[in-house]
């Protein structure tokens, strides 16, 4: 329970102060994580183990708060019907034997639950979700006839090609044996050579775009940072109104 | 040896350390000798120093020269003394008395070897010529060499390479500056000329078109909104959120807010407050809910399709059963539906979705997300799995462009500002290192040409 003096003072703190506080807080602690262009210091460390610890407590309080306290009541309220999350709260108890080593082995019972009804989850939408799906997008056609004709036709043809091709490549990329003895293998040898260097560029090209996209998520967010000091903050943007 | 350095064990016979208590071989324990010991140890030590004169002294088979007298090469220190320059290079070869003693027991069984028997190293004769002069002349030359050795570089590539890039560490320190202050001012530029970029940056794309879609809906339709996203990415992210929230609440479509982070719960929350003065009349309970947090990753996923009793008993607000709100009134799964939007800052979470609702449950899905993850969804796009992939900064400000929102435009005029920094620092960058590939190839053919 909170101290008494203090949720009296939390009360009589006005809607507006606590968003001047809350604003006064957040400027502070955004200062101290840009501080670390200045290198790695205690600012930006205070920053660092604050977030860290008020997002695991945040958790914690939305788990419980979400999550178990509601089914605890049903259990409690109404056990007849919710006899089901009795067993599962005895899972997840048991699941704190992890800590003990003596009763460790009892934690095996919960994990195999979890392991096999998550794995089973996730192979069966990985298949049916990923794999199967993605399989038949990348079977295209080329023929720009298929697409209407003309220069756009010729355009989604050139597309499907090279989605084809960088299909292709980037398997062939990850083929590490040879062919065999012969003239047939080695020809077959330097073909995949040849896509295997091709994939190689493809994928370089994939980490291009992957790089560009962080570098301007980044942006926004520092974008959305400096915002918030100029506008919210500093009141900058309204004086020079 | 024997009486400085190590204890002889009574019963085995063993050295053993000085300090040891008990022998390292019998673990008899190392008590200090008697007189009668001493005296017979003695006579046992002076019985194979006799043995030792009787045998022939051994010779180095493979040093033809003389060796030193046993006596010069062992008592006297040769280091530093100076050598006649007739006199050739000795070596002692003679064991010196300690070790003749010690190993006197074992001649017989053993032949000695020389690495044993000789001095680790080879006596050397001095090299500093006798007078004065020349000593100091020599003493010169050594410092000279040392400094040359001390400061040039080796006949490596790497070492002029490195002294060559020594100036230039300080121009890359100024041209990081450089950086730092172009993006500081692209991020800086639609705060300070808001109105100006606002009529400039009206963009077109595929966020005009999903706003589009939205004004066809009506208060019998309902959307499922995920707030699958850390605080950290909120910059990006909430304004996506802001402006979908905004734009459905002006056509009073009911909307389902959940998370299966535990944060994104609260990021909702604070979506929905940002809201309300925009649009008052948009009610919780009657407009809108917040199921909260769904735990379990793919098993709550899957609840989710079963029925949306399944995975939640109550709402978060209120915690009161979902029954109970109009919002949710005639939507039991969530294929009805009218579309799903995941926004998201993690590629595995929108994967989670498509794999385990869209297709179970065939409801469109829409994927809001950073411009870090959109690359990897693209597949999915192509594939049909997700009908829109909307990334936040300039996704934010399509959609709120139908709205005529003057922060949407500033924000797209900040980034192309800032697309524009990145192509010129990455032509700037490639054209420095091609320079400064050039020049050191240059050096390095001057260095082998001379």
């Amino acid at each position: 329970m909170m101290p008494e003096p203090l949720t009296t003072s939390l009360q009589a703190l006005s809607s507006n102060g606590a968003h001047v506080v809350g604003t006064w807080v957040a400027a502070l602690l955004t200062l101290a994580v840009l501080s670390y262009i200045l290198g790695y210091n205690g600012f930006f460390r205070l920053a660092e183990h604050l977030f860290v610890g008020i997002a695991a407590g945040y958790a914690a309080a939305v788990a419980w708060n979400s999550v178990l306290w509601p089914r605890l009541l049903k259990l409690w309220q109404a056990p007849a019907a919710y006899w089901h999350y009795g067993l599962f709260f005895a899972l997840g108890v048991l699941l704190l034997a992890r800590g003990v080593r003596r009763l460790s082995v009892l934690a095996n019972l919960p994990l195999a639950v979890l392991v096999g009804a998550g794995a089973g989850l996730a192979l069966g939408g990985a298949l049916l979700g990923s794999l199967l799906p993605q399989t038949r997008a990348s079977i295209v056609s080329v023929s720009p006839a298929h697409y209407g004709g003309g220069l756009a036709g010729w355009g989604y043809a050139v597309s499907a090609l090279l989605l084809v091709l960088g299909t292709v490549a980037v398997l062939a990329m990850f083929t590490y044996q040879r062919g065999g003895e012969g003239r047939l293998a080695r020809i077959g040898d330097g073909l995949v050579r040849l896509l295997s260097g091709a994939g190689r560029k493809v994928v370089m090209i994939a980490f291009g775009a992957l790089f560009a996209g962080a570098a301007v998520s980044f942006f926004a967010l520092l974008q959305s940072r400096i915002s918030f000091l100029v506008n919210d903050w500093l009141g900058f943007l309204s004086r020079v109104r | 040896l024997e009486r400085s350095l190590y204890r002889e064990c009574p019963a085995c016979g063993s050295l053993n350390d000085a300090d040891r208590v008990y022998c390292r071989r019998c673990l008899t324990h190392l008590t200090n000798p008697s007189e009668q010991d001493l005296t017979q140890w003695q006579a046992m030590r002076d019985q194979a120093a006799a043995r030792a004169v009787e045998q022939p002294k051994l010779q180095d088979a493979t040093s033809p020269v003389e060796p030193l007298p046993a006596a010069e090469a062992t008592a006297t220190p040769t280091h530093g003394k100076e050598r006649e320059p007739d006199q050739p290079l000795a070596v002692a070869t003679s064991l010196p008395q300690v070790v003749e003693e010690a190993l006197a027991e074992l001649r017989h069984l053993l032949p000695m070897e020389a690495s044993v028997a000789l001095p680790h190293r080879a006596v050397m004769a001095p090299l500093l010529p006798p007078d004065e002069t020349a000593r100091a002349d020599a003493a010169r030359a050594a410092a000279a060499l040392f400094q040359r050795v001390a400061t040039e570089p080796a006949a490596t590539a790497e070492p002029l390479a490195g002294r060559a890039a020594a100036p230039r560490q300080a121009h890359r320190g100024e041209r990081r500056i450089w950086l730092y202050l172009a993006v500081l001012l692209a991020a800086l530029l639609p705060v300070l000329t808001r109105r100006w970029s606002a009529v400039t940056g009206q963009p077109q794309g595929e966020g005009g078109q999903i706003a589009a879609e939205i004004a066809t809906l009506g208060p019998q339709d309902a959307v499922l909104v995920v707030f699958d996203y850390a605080p950290s990415y909120a910059g990006e992210l909430d304004p996506l959120a802001n402006a979908l929230l905004r734009a459905l609440a002006q056509r009073a479509v009911r909307t389902v807010a959940l998370s299966t982070q535990p944060a994104g719960v609260g990021l909702a929350q604070r979506a929905y407050q940002a809201l309300a003065p925009l649009a008052p009349d948009y009610t919780y309970g009657d407009d809108y809910v917040i199921l909260g947090l769904l735990p379990g990753q793919e098993a709550g996923l899957h609840a989710l399709t079963q029925g949306l009793d399944s995975a939640f008993q109550a709402d978060y607000v209120a915690q009161r059963p979902l029954r109970e709100w109009p919002a949710l009134y005639g939507l039991p799964r969530v294929d009805v539906f009218h579309h799903v939007v995941v926004l998201s800052d993690d590629e595995a979470s929108v994967r989670r979705w498509v794999e385990q609702v869209q297709t179970r449950s065939g409801v469109p899905l829409d994927a809001w997300v950073t411009a870090r993850i959109e690359p990897l969804l693209i597949p999915y796009e192509r594939a049909g799995q997700i009908r829109t992939v909307l990334t936040g900064a300039s996704g934010a400000a399509e959609l709120l462009s139908v709205g005529q929102d003057s922060a949407s435009g500033g924000r797209v005029v900040g980034l192309t500002i800032y697309w524009g920094v990145l192509c010129l620092t990455a032509i700037v960058g490639n054209a420095a290192a091609w320079r400064d590939g050039r020049q050191r190839r240059q050096a390095e053919s001057h260095r082998t040409e001379e």
